[in-house]
């Protein structure tokens, strides 16, 4: 069953500024979610260092054995990923959308902050809209 | 080929499944969906535009749950080498987003050139605060034009260029703008538009000469590519409103600053 545990957003310096989490599993407090961030961010910097394949632009995909943490690198720098079950399915997909949120609800927004965590209601109401409308959509299948 | 509810269909790579039942004697294309395994990537393709889906004809009025169709797999597997997602173009996006009013948005402008005008006093000053003001909106704009547009990344300048005469000028002003006089390096080039929805209705008095009326414009691209990593400098070159004939900006770059890591403490 396609389940999202966790979004998280961070800044092109690596800051977290964006964090929810959905299932009871893998539930962090803020530390935690901050280190996991940051962690990531450096993760997905030397990733492009290491690469044999020139012009890799960082993680995309992480497996393992509970759990796939899926990336999306906006050509600005900012970073969207989300830890789901195994196997879900066209988190790509839910990760552009979630940035098509974001260009429209939190950087239209002229009391947001460039870089600063997100603070914004609408932003909160329209993911949740689409992750329950992307969680209704696989169960459909 | 005779398909129930649930039926999957392999050959040679394809995967097909018939996801839902069909009504007598009609086939809805929208309900086949065809999962195709030619790549690593699973792509899924409707197959409304197949042109050989016969429908079956039931004697009874009955909700049929078994088809007959015949699939073209040659026609099908043209449509794999698509790419997944394309970049939009310019048109295409203006057409989709929501519209306001020409006049509004000219006339909004107006006011604040008009306020800043009154509270600065100074044309300089005037010209300063509107690229600033360009380049507070560049810094966001430029994630609203990638997510929407799905332009890859560029490959060198000129292309950028393109991009933003073609794609973005069309997408947030509507306007065609082409670019033109490349220098040798590729790192200098000038965008001519064609017409400007900002200076309908505007005639700069005598006491303005020295304004740049559309600065804001120069703001946005700086402010964008800044976020891309390209410090560029972008000036007016011919301005109708000083009594040119067109609208000309030059878009320099000055520098391509990679993102930076700090590897090693400052000593």
């Amino acid at each position: 069953m396609a389940t999202i545990y966790s979004l998280y957003v961070i800044n092109k310096s690596g800051g977290l500024i964006f964090y929810k989490d959905y299932g009871s599993a893998g539930r962090m407090d803020t530390n935690d979610s901050l280190r996991m961030a940051s962690l990531w961010h450096s993760m997905h910097a030397i990733s492009q260092q290491l690469s044999p394949i020139s012009g890799c632009y960082g993680i995309e995909l992480l497996q393992a054995d509970t759990f796939d943490l899926h990336c999306f690198q906006s050509l600005t720098g900012t970073k969207f990923f989300v830890v789901c079950d195994t196997g879900t399915q066209h988190m790509e997909g839910l990760l552009k959308h979630i940035y098509e949120l974001y260009t429209d609800y939190v950087l239209k927004n002229p009391f947001y902050e460039m870089e600063m965590p997100i603070r914004c209601e609408l932003f909160d109401i329209k993911l949740s809209q689409a992750i329950q409308k992307d969680s209704v959509a696989l169960l459909g299948r | 080929m005779t398909f129930g509810y649930g039926t999957r269909l392999r050959r040679r790579g394809y995967l097909l499944r018939c996801g839902r039942q069909v009504e007598m004697g009609l086939i809805s294309k929208k309900k086949w969906t065809g999962f195709f395994r030619k790549s690593p990537q699973q792509l899924r393709l409707p197959l409304s535009s197949c042109p050989s889906l016969k429908p079956f004809r039931a004697s009874s009025p009955t909700l049929l749950y078994n088809c007959t169709v015949s699939l073209d797999f040659s026609q099908l597997s043209a449509q794999i080498s698509m790419a997944p997602v394309a970049p939009r173009s310019g048109d295409a996006i203006f057409a989709n987003v929501e519209r306001v009013n020409a006049e509004l948005f000219t006339l909004t402008y107006g006011a604040i050139v008009r306020q800043l005008l009154t509270d600065l006093e100074e044309v300089e000053e005037v010209n300063k605060q509107l690229d600033q003001m360009g380049y507070n909106i560049g810094i966001r704009l430029i994630d609203e034009f990638l997510a929407k547009s799905n332009v890859s990344r560029c490959v060198d300048f000129k292309e950028t260029a393109e991009v933003i005469a073609k794609v973005g000028f069309k997408m947030f002003l509507g306007v065609t703008a082409s670019v033109t006089n490349w220098d040798a390096d590729g790192t200098c080039c000038i965008i001519v538009l064609e017409d400007n929805p900002l200076v309908d209705f505007v005639e700069l008095p005598d006491t303005c000469q020295g304004l740049y009326y559309c600065n804001v414009l120069s703001g946005v691209i700086r402010g964008a590519l800044e976020m891309v990593s390209m410090k560029t400098e972008v000036t007016w070159l011919r301005d109708m409103l000083r009594g040119d004939d067109a609208f000309e900006l030059q878009v320099k770059l000055l520098k391509q600053v990679a993102e930076e890591y700090p590897y090693k403490d400052d000593e």
